[in-house]
């Protein structure tokens, strides 16, 4: 059998599924998030971290160029699987009437100008990837809520077949408002495009209207978390994250879980940290560089001397030294000389004193204390 | 990884190797220069342990059932060590878990053997981690080495050793009699501050960590908790006598315990905070009638040199059932926690084994170490510094020092074998 360009698309799909397999190390996994233009653009567009990894989604983008929407015909997973559920209808074909991909778009930028890169979310990359990424941590309910975002699109092609890649799908408006511009480039004099231009134009209007309406409509910062180091504050992070997962399989010491606490929607599925089992490793910065979205910053492990995650706190009463009990545990696994013991009213015993201005909230504390005494708490 | 995490101040040993005294650091820079002098050799012996606590009495006892001529010095008046003259009662590390997952006894041996005839006595409290009481352990170990013909010079301070080719000749003597020489076959250092060890050449760890000292309290069972006034005082811990409590000294800074003139600064101050502290006690309504017992002879040192040996144990070889071919014992756990390098898991901590090498100096053909500077990796400190541990290296040590001192081979060119074998005849636990 001859090789044939649409062979590329299944090698293509292959590899994404490969990438995204649980045994693979970290790194690799979220490396396909990197190639979409679209969450490049949106973490640019928000000022958030702009990594080299980010040239690769530059570099698909360029490609687009030369080849219409090719992203969508030879890279894109999510689209093989449209593509799959929709053929299962059969010939039958109904085209959506209306594409909207351009403006979403346009709509999703102008937002993300204004900090908000909500719709990062629906990137097909991020989506196909967040459906395989969850089951990297155990089959539990985080992994069914980010599956959620695949099976919505299988039911979504097998009512509107083609619908989604043809006429919704952002990524693919991003390609076409590219070769947009090459045409008007190329070819000045276009009839049609003053027609195109003024729905462009109001889907703009829409973005600055949500950019500056959205921010009003959050909830505020009442409920404060222990976030990643190096995250967004509250509301920025709520918004920016893609809910990919990355971080929370880049953790070395597994302490990064994806919020399901459902009473709080806006946070659903964002990173939060819990020190029950670990720590922060201070010489680490893996969820930094495994964030596409820029939600989690890029940082290097020396700032992290610096970077307030949480704070100790210790309750003192069930203290091992009130006892007269040998321990220092706290002490001793501080590697930010944040705990000195304190003279009390009897001087023989000594009681751990968390020092403000050195804590970072990296809970090794936490972890090594054997009465289980000390919690790690967001800084107020 | 976070068994790299423990970050008590450390400093590096600058010792060579040589044949010169290596005597404490002079301050001023001003010094004086000893005239040359003889000095009388009053013993010899097969074995000769330096240090009378459970690492020193545990090999004395385990070298003497094994044939050999031991002598034992001792600066105190007690044998001991800081378990006894230190009031550190807690008989630590008993227990650890095993393979299985059950918590097994990692006491065996003669450390066992002491523990046993003292709650024969009636003088422990708890099965896991006992409570001890001071006299009777001085008493038993007493005893314990007399049955087992060990000779023990007290008040005898080891001051310096006399090299020669890489070997120990003589051991110096501090006595009421003047300096004096002892010739041993085969040194056991179990100073604790690993004196022998330095003055040997040896290269070493030092570590600084808190210092304390222990004191007891006496009438606890006589507080009146229906007083007028009466409020809940710290007054310590059980001991076997119901009417004495101990009272242990959680030190606040990281202190050098090989600088005599802070060692002699921190005794006065602890002298002084101990009484106070007792004198807010008893002016507590309902605690009139408690008194302070004593305080304890030997200041609380916790660590100072750690040998830097053939092997140096780590945390993680002690968290993982890492086994050894020269296993001469294993310890028990008692307050640090499984690590994975990811996962921290609360009481799963294992027994763990102890290399015969870790008791092996680099250098020196005729001496081991044991007690709390044996060659470990400074992570390990909590476990590797505790009576039950010492009691453990003591053992090994001085079934090793037998074996040595019967082939007059080096303690690097021994059949691990045969002290195995030997350690087992006197109900060890290897593995």
């Amino acid at each position: 059998m001859a090789f044939r360009s649409t062979h590329i698309r299944w090698i293509v799909f292959g590899l994404a599924i490969f990438m995204s397999l649980p045994f693979l190390p970290a790194p690799f996994s979220g490396l396909y998030l990197w190639g979409s233009p679209f969450i490049m653009f949106n973490s640019a567009a928000s000022g958030k971290s702009l990594a080299w990894l980010h040239l690769f989604g530059l570099a698909t983008l360029v490609a687009v160029i030369f080849k219409r929407r090719w992203i969508c015909r030879y890279a894109c997973p999510t689209g093989v699987i449209c593509d799959l559920s929709s053929s299962a209808r059969g010939k039958r074909r109904k085209d959506w009437k209306f594409p909207i991909n351009r403006y979403l778009a346009v709509f999703a930028i102008t937002l993300a100008l204004f900090n908000i890169p909500v719709l990062m979310v629906i990137d097909p990359f991020n989506l196909f990837f967040m459906g395989f990424e969850g089951f990297r941590t155990g089959f539990g309910l985080h992994a069914i809520f980010k599956l959620s975002g695949i099976v919505f699109l299988i039911v979504f092609s097998l009512l509107l077949p083609h619908a989604w890649c043809k006429s919704v799908c952002p990524l693919g408006g991003m390609q076409l408002l590219f070769n947009d511009l090459k045409k008007r480039l190329t070819q000045p004099k276009n009839p049609e495009a003053s027609h195109g231009d003024r729905r462009t134009f109001l889907a703009g209007l829409a973005g600055i209207l949500g950019g500056l309406l959205i921010p009003r409509l959050m909830p505020g910062r009442d409920d404060p978390q222990i976030r990643p180091p190096f995250a967004l504050p509250e509301d920025e992070l709520n918004m920016t994250c893609t809910r990919c997962g990355n971080c929370s399989s880049a953790c070395p010491t597994n302490i990064i879980f994806q919020s399901l606490d459902v009473k709080k929607p806006e946070r659903l599925l964002t990173p939060v940290v819990s020190f029950l089992d670990s720590y922060c490793l201070p010489e680490c910065n893996e969820c930094g560089k495994a964030c596409p979205s820029g939600a989690i910053q890029q940082f290097v492990s020396e700032d992290k001397k610096h970077h307030v995650m949480g704070i100790a706190r210790i309750q003192l009463e069930r203290c091992y030294h009130q006892d007269g009990r040998e321990c220092n545990q706290c002490r001793n696994y501080c590697r930010y000389n944040a705990i000195e013991m304190k003279k009390t009213a009897l001087s023989h015993i000594g009681l751990p004193n968390v020092v403000k201005e050195k804590c970072v909230g990296c809970g090794a504390c936490q972890v090594v204390c054997p009465p289980r005494v000390i919690e790690i708490v967001p800084p107020s | 990884m976070g068994t790299q995490c423990v970050r008590p101040d450390r400093v590096e040993s600058e010792s060579s190797p040589g044949d010169e005294t290596r005597a404490a650091g002079s301050a001023g820079g001003e010094s004086i220069l000893e005239p040359r002098r003889e000095i009388p050799v009053v013993d010899d012996a097969d074995v000769l342990v330096v240090g009378g606590g459970p690492s020193g009495v545990a090999a004395a006892i385990s070298a003497s059932r094994a044939g050999a001529r031991t002598l034992l010095v001792e600066r105190y008046n007690h044998l001991g060590g800081l378990w006894t003259g230190g009031l550190v009662l807690p008989l630590l590390s008993t227990h650890g878990l095993g393979k299985n997952q059950q918590q097994v006894r990692a006491l065996h041996g003669i450390g066992n053997e002491i523990y046993e005839r003292l709650k024969e006595m009636d003088m422990t409290v708890e099965e896991v981690n006992p409570v001890i009481d001071p006299e009777a352990a001085k008493y038993v170990l007493e005893v314990m080495l007399k049955e087992s013909g060990t000779r023990v010079y007290y008040h005898s301070w080891a001051s310096n050793v006399i090299l020669s080719d890489n070997s120990i000749q003589a051991v110096i003597l501090e006595t009421k009699s003047g300096r004096v020489a002892v010739r041993p076959k085969v040194v056991v250092d179990c100073t604790g501050d690993g004196d022998i060890l330095h003055w040997a050449g040896e290269d070493f760890v030092q570590m600084n960590y808190e210092i304390g000292l222990v004191h007891r309290l006496g009438n606890v069972d006589r507080i009146n908790r229906e007083a007028a006034g009466y409020r809940e005082m710290k007054i310590g811990g059980k001991t076997p006598i119901p009417s004495v409590n101990w009272v242990n000294m959680t030190g606040r800074e990281y202190e050098d315990a090989l600088d005599f003139k802070r060692l002699s600064e921190l005794q006065r101050q602890h002298r002084i905070e101990i009484w106070e502290d007792f004198q807010q006690i008893k002016n507590t309504p309902g605690h009139e009638e408690v008194f302070l017992l004593d305080t304890a002879p030997q200041q609380g040192v916790r660590m100072s040199r750690i040998l830097d040996g053939e092997y140096r144990l780590t945390l993680k070889d002690s968290m993982t059932y890492q086994t050894f071919d020269d296993s001469i014992g294993v310890s028990g756990a008692w307050i640090s926690v499984l690590y994975d390098g990811t996962r921290f898991e609360w009481d799963k901590r294992p027994v763990w084994q102890i290399p015969y090498r870790c008791l092996v100096p680099k250098k020196t053909h005729n001496l081991l170490v044991a007690g709390r500077c044996f060659s470990f990796e400074e992570d390990l400190f909590q476990d590797a510094r505790i009576i039950g541990t010492c009691l453990v290296t003591g053992h090994g040590a001085g079934a090793g020092a037998a074996v040595a001192a019967a082939s007059g081979n080096s303690v690097r060119e021994l059949d691990v074998r045969k002290i195995q074998d030997l350690l087992k005849r006197q109900n060890a636990l290897l593995g």
